[in-house]
């Protein structure tokens, strides 16, 4: 039994011996280590800082135009086959990252492939987006690329869909058609608001074309909130553009729509032209029209040079 | 004339014996294999309890095998690969709900990106002999000239032949996809931060924050990057000086000065 306890009281030891090494080399650290065991910064210097940014635009020497319209279904109605009471011709210099917001009075008074003359808004009752493709193609000379088209209903949702714009008013707006009632200044919009600014044309000065001087505003806030967001998210790209495609009808395939939203993440809003055609108003018959004035000739050659219009 | 040897008749001998003596060969039989079995059973916790010791040394002194699985010890061989954790997944649907897609599609992402970074940071192959070609597949023929280019947004850069060993410290990473009315995933962008702690050849600390977003979309049945709206990376280092004990500072206890091999 006496070798039995020794054998044990070695066991015993070792095991002893272990966990005190153990013990102390966990407190100690690494072997080898040599020195004090601690140390601290004393100098902390920025050795190295890269940082680069790619995004990959539409590009292209030719300019590219859009038209964006907004129809004045109401529920129930086909959108396509209802009037354009919004009609914005977007041109984009892909070269020099910037852009023109061209609006066409919805009573503009213009000749329609096939169709006599008659109003612009006319034609999209005619023969649906791609007439009004047409139709602006014919009056201005320039090959549009891609249409866009949405409703009442849509737009509200997208607005309301990206959170809400904020828009400069440029004036005080009380209308009661619309519901437009605001004051002078930036004001945060959400859906109903913005289709209320959008609608307004009782109480703007020139009618229909202060109406779509301020549809501009609208594109314009939208596009400053996404070049905010895209800065610091840009995963947020893709949720614009999925809750834009769900409340517009258009020709562009989705791969190429993320490509149209990364090339407009690129122009900043400043770089943003937003002109209305000149116009003067009259009537032809009771129709109270808008007639193109002849100076918007030289706005639809300096949009078709290069996408931007000064 | 000799007598003849006398032959003791082995333990397992039929030989009839007398029953004490028996008996006491029986006794002293097992009290042997008794001790025996003690001693080896000894041995062997003597070993498992050091290989403990050892293991929880390891542990303790070097951070990089946390449990935390996004930690990766770059310069132990065989060393685990980096990969990151996939945190935040948003499905961007523009018609059918795409949750699943958006699922998939980051997973297989999250394996891209890990092998991007556990190449191109962690790899000490790679500290010594530059970011190999592969690495750079991770983005599109498109992009990849500018991509090897800008490099350094990318990579540890000049830093790397300087780095004797590396841990990760913390990362994240978000995916979102955008996926068409059929719901089949059509793009994504990816979030990453990237955030090791390291030692260089010079004794100095090196703290490497990358932080960077990637576009994705598939190209030949691959998701590849297409561009990249942010790519930073920053290498901070701090000279290391003797302190005048655990009490001088509470910020100390970072040191990726482990028992890690230099590559």
């Amino acid at each position: 039994m006496s070798r039995r306890n020794a054998l044990l009281r070695i066991g015993a030891g070792s095991l002893a011996v272990i966990a005190v090494s153990a013990a102390v080399l966990v407190a100690a650290g690494p072997i080898g280590k040599s020195g004090p065991v601690l140390a601290q910064p004393d100098v902390v210097e920025i050795h190295s800082a890269h940082g680069s940014s790619f995004v990959p635009a539409l590009e292209g020497k030719r300019p590219l135009f859009i038209l964006a319209l907004g129809s004045d279904a109401r529920p129930g109605q086909n959108i396509e086959r209802e009037r354009a009471d919004s009609i914005h011709l977007i041109g984009v210099d892909l070269q020099h990252n910037r852009a023109t917001i061209l609006g066409f009075p919805r009573d503009s008074w213009v000749p329609i492939p096939g169709h006599g003359t008659t109003k612009i808004n006319t034609a999209m009752v005619l023969g649906g987006p791609n007439l009004m493709v047409q139709t602006v193609e014919s009056i201005t000379g320039i090959r549009i690329d891609f249409w866009l088209l949405t409703s009442f209903g849509g737009l509200i949702r997208m607005v309301d869909g990206i959170g809400g714009v904020i828009v400069n008013v440029p004036r005080a707006m009380h209308d009661r058609f619309s519901g437009a009632n605001f004051k002078k200044g930036r004001r945060d919009f959400n859906g109903s608001a913005a289709l209320a600014f959008a609608r307004d044309r009782h109480d703007v000065p020139g009618g229909d074309l202060g109406r779509s001087a301020n549809q501009g505003r609208l594109l314009l806030a939208a596009l400053s909130k996404l070049s905010t967001v895209f800065g610091r998210d840009p995963g947020s790209l893709l949720k614009w553009i999925s809750v834009g495609y769900r409340n517009i009808r258009t020709d562009l395939s989705v791969p190429t729509l993320l490509q149209l939203g990364l090339t407009a993440t690129r122009i900043p809003v400043d770089h943003v032209n937003n002109l209305v055609v000149p116009a003067t108003t009259g009537t032809v018959g009771s129709a109270s029209v808008v007639f193109i004035s002849a100076g918007a000739r030289a706005i639809f050659a300096d949009l078709r040079a290069d996408g931007y219009a000064s | 004339m000799r007598p003849a040897p006398r032959i003791e008749p082995a333990p397992d001998d039929h030989a009839p014996q007398p029953e004490d003596v028996k008996a006491s060969r029986a006794a002293r039989s097992g009290v042997a294999r008794s001790r025996r079995r003690l001693f080896v059973g000894l041995v062997i916790l003597v070993v498992v309890l050091a290989g403990a010791a050892i293991g929880a040394w390891a542990v303790l002194s070097n951070p990089t095998s946390s449990p935390a699985g996004s930690a990766t010890p770059a310069t132990v061989p065989n060393r685990p690969p980096f990969f990151f954790r996939i945190g935040v997944v948003r499905a961007d649907s523009t018609g059918r709900d795409a949750l699943n897609a958006a699922r998939d599609s980051s997973v297989v992402i999250a394996g891209r990106l890990s092998s991007f970074y556990d190449t191109v940071f962690m790899d000490p192959a790679t500290w010594k002999e530059g970011v190999p070609d592969r690495a750079w597949l991770l983005f599109d023929s498109s992009v990849r000239a500018r991509a090897r280019q800008e490099s350094a947004s990318f990579t540890l850069g000049s830093q790397a032949a300087s780095l004797k060993s590396l841990r990760v410290e913390n990362t994240s990473l978000s995916v979102d996809v955008l996926a068409d009315p059929r719901g089949n995933p059509q793009a994504a962008v990816a979030t990453v931060e990237f955030k090791a702690e390291g030692l260089l050849v010079t004794g100095q600390l090196a703290t490497i924050t990358n932080t960077a977003s990637f576009l994705f979309r598939i190209e030949g049945g691959e998701w590849v990057v297409f561009g990249y709206p942010s790519a930073n990376t920053a290498i901070e280092t701090q000279a290391l000086t003797p302190s005048a004990g655990p009490s001088s500072s509470s910020g100390t206890s970072a040191s990726p000065t482990s028992a890690s091999t230099s590559p």
